[in-house]
């Protein structure tokens, strides 16, 4: 009759299993339709931002903070200090809502600027790999400490005129910064903090993505 | 006819020399003291009359017609942009450079975003909109507004420059107006934006890439092999056939396809009618007479006057319209006439010893006809329309010497040896004999004048004057699809524009600025435009811009402080703001100062007229005209601006001038009677002038009854109808005339004028016949209402000849 295994064994033989299940999974190289995957895997993220433009003539940094949503509606970036506005990007429109409340709205319909504007950031932000390396050339970074960097170059030269490139960063299924270099050297950096991934989005929330 | 005697024993040999030589010396003079002006003309445009009720205006609109008129646009359309963009690429390679394109531009030139951007910043204080400006002199808290903005904006996401000049345009004065220009770009313009450095639009999961062209002064000849549109269906083909192109498809649009499809249509329906005009008369020749001479010297007739009429029109006109060319195809059907009389004769009649002897016979019968025809035309020559003038004078030269080549000519022929031998006579003399009977004539004639009446009264309803341009030219086909694909991608559909003028640069950008005032007033900002003062304001303008610069300078230390400076550096950098602007204020924008950069020049290249004739004109080009009344109402008490609209201007003309014309029928009919009551009786005059008011009894008739407006172009064929159907009443009164005054009046050889006159008559109403088919419907009108015309003419002439030949036996 085999001798029951010890509790310390079978707790050791488990974190063995467990070490080498880990390692086996670090050693799985990250591509970057997994990473897309793994950020488009959230139907909404919603969280705070730090945004830093930095302008290479003076050196001088402004540095503002906000709030974030990226949903299936839209995109909301809501600059809350030093002085408010907000950008709401959604399928149909691009609205900007100035500080004093004052909306500009520009259709999509009819707008190919708006259109390709929206086409670029969507696919930024949506994860959708097709779409991405439509509008950019891709490049994939993986770090040791499991987090990774894409690097993404406009195709479109229109596009690359203004941006030069854009560096997203992330571990796992979270965007946490991006960096994007204009052609005139300034660079805007935004880091994201605090993300959370409802599966729906408050009524609030969805109300900022309701273009009047 | 009372007077003939005088020309009978004439010799009219001199004359025909003279008169041809003359026509070609002033030909020559023409091609040596205009070299390079003679030749044909396709453009469509001409094809209608210039717009006659705004002389004053008219030159700096025929300067915008000019320019608009010529551009052309191709999409090339692909699921798949790249691919759109390369097909369009390879197209554009093969246009690039050509001499017959002023410009052709694919690409939209990424690096003039810098040249935008500096234009901007440096005139930024001359640039502000007139209501943000209003709105920062006018409102306390207005100009705060606009400098919290420039704040929100710098730390906002998203800036479409870069924050570089911060230091010296701390209110993003310049973002604010690069928004303004490219706003205005996209109202302006069309739906089409820059993507990957050209210009394009996505459409019904299509991508179209655009291709942009003006036509050179050699491209835009038509009527050459090698133009510009040739050219451009060339290099398309090149690109689908080479096998590289997958799904690849071009859209044309522009009034140069259009005017070459006409013209290439109008080449082919000139081939057409001419060769079965000619077929049917070389057939009808052969067999009647069984001679090819009276074939021969027919068609050579028929050559010498068209030739003497193309060179005639060409030496006055210098450019000659290519539907002149179609209808005048028809005067093969009329100069045949003479021919024809002339040869029956000399075929049949056997009474006469010479060709001299035929001539005097039918002089007076001929001279009368000429006459006749001869005042109708020579009285659309004073028609305030080039091509009705262009087909009147080539009629009437093509007329005049056909007539002298009978009279001149044809005598010396050698009589037949064998002579009565002319087919059909014996029959026709038969029908002759049946249709004699009085009250077959009374009866038919009632008929038509009874029926016509009726149809009238029942159909009055649509019997209307009423022209519309846009009917004139129906688009089919491939360019019908075109230019519907077009529209939507592009969405650019102008329909109307506004003509400004001023006293100066200053005055006419002025009356600009208030006309957009209003316009967009009206149009609740809804409809785009272009205009000059979008780009280059008024300098009244921008010192009202400088003026609320002005306000938010006394802002810019807050505004730095706001954006992080110290107040040493805001102190500073203010201080050298209120410098730049004071070294700058008295430096504006200005076309005529030349400060001006080239991508403006260009932007604005279809809206500033310039100097002309010593005042200054600007265009407002909406991008579509929703409400013709409304748009036209926003400039009634304006003397300073025109609102034109080419094809309600135009229709509104040609109502004009198919009173117009219909006045000179009256004129013609009073000259007309004037004439025939010198040679004939008053009873004979009335029925002679009687016949062509049948005439228009009938054709009102059948258009009120086939509910056709009664358009310029059909009215303009009732006067030709007037002058060449009188000819077969007064040849058959002539003729009827003669066999009273002979003894023998039942002489077999009595037969042949009259069907003289029914063979010209057939090969007239052939040529007219076939205009009607014409595709183009300002021809297919001017030969419908002939061909009706000519019908009821030869009918009732038949019959009142008849019944005068009666008459005469009692």
């Amino acid at each position: 009759m085999k001798k029951n295994m010890s509790p310390k064994k079978c707790a050791v033989l488990t974190l063995c299993i467990l070490f080498l299940f880990s390692f086996q999974l670090a050693a799985q190289s990250l591509t970057l339709e997994s990473v897309c995957k793994s950020l488009a895997s959230h139907p909404n993220t919603t969280g705070d931002f730090t945004q830093i433009k930095t302008l290479q003539t003076n050196g001088r940094k402004l540095t503002s903070t906000g709030k974030f949503i990226f949903s299936q509606e839209g995109i909301l970036w809501q600059t809350e200090k030093p002085f408010p506005s907000s950008l709401i990007l959604t399928k149909e429109a691009m609205v900007q809502v100035a500080a004093n409340g004052k909306k500009s709205v520009m259709n999509g319909k009819d707008n190919q600027i708006f259109a390709n504007i929206s086409d670029t950031l969507s696919s930024v932000f949506s994860g959708n790999v097709d779409a991405l390396k439509k509008n950019f050339e891709c490049e994939l970074v993986q770090e040791a400490d499991n987090s990774w960097k894409i690097l993404l170059t406009p195709k479109d030269s229109t596009i690359a005129s203004v941006m030069k490139s854009m560096v997203l960063a992330g571990a796992g299924a979270d965007l946490s910064s991006l960096e994007m270099s204009e052609a005139s050297e300034n660079t805007i950096r935004y880091e994201f903090k605090n993300q959370k991934y409802p599966e729906e989005l408050s009524a609030d929330e969805k109300q900022n993505f309701v273009i009047e | 006819m009372k007077n003939k005697t005088l020309l009978l024993n004439k010799n009219f040999l001199p004359a025909w020399i003279i008169y041809h030589a003359a026509v070609l010396v002033f030909f020559v003079i023409t091609l040596i003291a205009f070299p390079g002006k003679v030749g044909i003309d396709s453009d469509l445009f001409n094809l209608v009359p210039k717009s006659i009720s705004m002389a004053s205006v008219k030159k700096a609109d025929d300067k915008m017609m000019a320019v608009t008129s010529q551009n052309i646009f191709i999409l090339v359309a692909n699921e798949d942009f790249k691919e759109a963009k390369r097909v369009a690429e390879k197209v554009y390679g093969q246009l690039e450079g050509s001499k017959n394109f002023e410009t052709v531009s694919l690409y939209s030139d990424v690096g003039a975003m810098s040249e935008i951007t500096d234009f901007l910043y440096e005139n930024r204080w001359n640039l502000l909109d007139e209501k943000t400006a209003d709105d920062i002199l006018s409102s306390p808290d207005a100009a705060s507004d606009f400098a919290m903005n420039a704040l929100a904006q710098a730390y906002s996401g998203f800036t479409m420059l870069p924050l570089d000049n911060l230091e010296s345009d701390p209110f993003l004065i310049t973002e604010y107006n690069l928004h303004n220009y490219l706003g205005a770009v996209q109202n302006a313009g069309t739906a089409m934006s820059v993507k990957d450095g050209v210009l394009a639009s996505q459409f019904d999961g299509k991508w179209y890439v655009m291709i942009r062209g003006i036509l050179s002064v050699s491209g835009a000849k038509l009527a050459s092999k090698n133009n510009a549109i040739t050219e451009i269906y060339a290099a398309c083909d090149s690109v689908n056939n080479d096998g590289t192109s997958d799904g690849t498809t071009f859209v044309f649009s522009g009034t140069p396809f259009h005017s070459h499809e006409s013209s290439n249509s109008a080449s082919r329906e000139i081939s057409i009618i001419a060769t079965v005009s000619m077929l049917v008369v070389i057939v009808l020749l052969i067999f009647i007479f069984r001679s090819v001479k009276p074939l021969l010297f027919s068609v050579g007739a028929i050559l010498l006057s068209v030739g003497a009429a193309f060179i005639a029109t060409l030496a006055v006109f210098h450019k000659m319209h290519v539907i002149t060319l179609v209808f005048g195809t028809s005067l093969i059907g009329s100069c045949i006439d003479y021919s024809l009389h002339f040869f029956t004769h000399w075929a049949g009649n056997q009474k006469f010893n010479s060709g001299k002897e035929i001539k005097n016979h039918i002089l007076s019968g001929l001279l009368m006809a000429i006459i006749s025809t001869g005042i109708c035309f020579a009285i659309l020559l004073f028609a305030p329309f080039a091509i009705l003038k262009q087909m009147s004078l080539f009629c009437l030269t093509g007329l005049i010497s056909s007539f002298l080549t009978t009279v001149a000519i044809y005598p010396y022929i050698k009589l037949p040896a064998e002579r009565g031998n002319v087919r059909f006579t014996v029959g026709f003399a038969k029908v002759v004999s049946v249709l004699e009977q009085k009250w077959v004539g009374r009866t038919v004639i009632s008929a038509l004048f009874i029926i016509s009446v009726l149809l009238i009264a029942v159909f009055h309803k649509n019997v209307k004057v009423k022209n519309d341009l846009l009917t004139l030219y129906n688009m089919e086909g491939r360019l019908l699809e075109d230019e519907i694909t077009a529209s939507k991608v592009i969405q650019y559909t102008p329909g109307g524009w506004y003509i400004v003028s001023g006293d100066s640069e200053e005055d006419v950008l002025q009356n600009e600025e208030a006309l957009r005032h209003d316009f967009e007033k009206i149009t609740e900002g809804a409809v785009g435009y272009v205009s000059t003062t979008n780009f280059v304001p008024s300098i009244q303008m921008q010192k009202k811009s400088q003026a609320a610069y002005e306000k938010l300078l006394s802002m810019a230390e807050a505004q730095f402080e706001s954006l992080g400076y110290s107040s040493d550096e805001s102190a500073m950098l203010s201080e050298k703001m209120r410098k730049d602007f004071s070294d700058s204020k008295d430096a504006y924008v200005s076309i005529e100062a030349g400060n001006v950069p080239d991508f403006i020049t260009s932007a604005i290249s279809s809206a500033w007229l310039g100097k002309i004739d010593g005042k200054y004109y600007s265009v407002v080009l909406p991008t579509k005209v929703t409400e013709y009344t409304t748009y036209r109402s926003l400039v009634e008490n304006n003397d300073n601006a025109f609102f034109i609209s080419k094809s309600q201007d135009i229709s509104a003309d040609l109502d004009k001038l198919t009173v117009m014309v219909l006045k000179f029928f009256v004129v013609a009919y009073i000259l007309m009677f004037i004439m025939l009551k010198f040679f004939y009786s008053w009873k004979q005059a009335f029925k002679i002038i009687s016949v062509p008011f049948l005439i228009i009894l009938v054709v009102v008739a059948v258009f009120a009854t086939c509910k056709i407006n009664l358009e310029f172009f059909s009215v303009t064929g009732l006067i030709l109808v007037f002058g060449l159907g009188l000819d077969y009443i007064i040849y058959m009164m002539e003729n009827e005339k003669k066999k009273n005054e002979a003894a023998a009046s039942t002489d077999s050889t009595s037969v042949l004028e009259p069907f003289a006159t029914l063979v010209s008559f057939v090969t007239t109403i052939i040529s007219f016949g076939a205009l009607a088919l014409s595709s183009f419907k300002p021809v297919h009108l001017i030969g419908l209402s002939i061909f009706i015309g000519l019908a009821t003419a030869y009918v009732s002439s038949f019959f009142y000849g008849r019944a005068a030949h009666k008459e005469g036996e009692k």
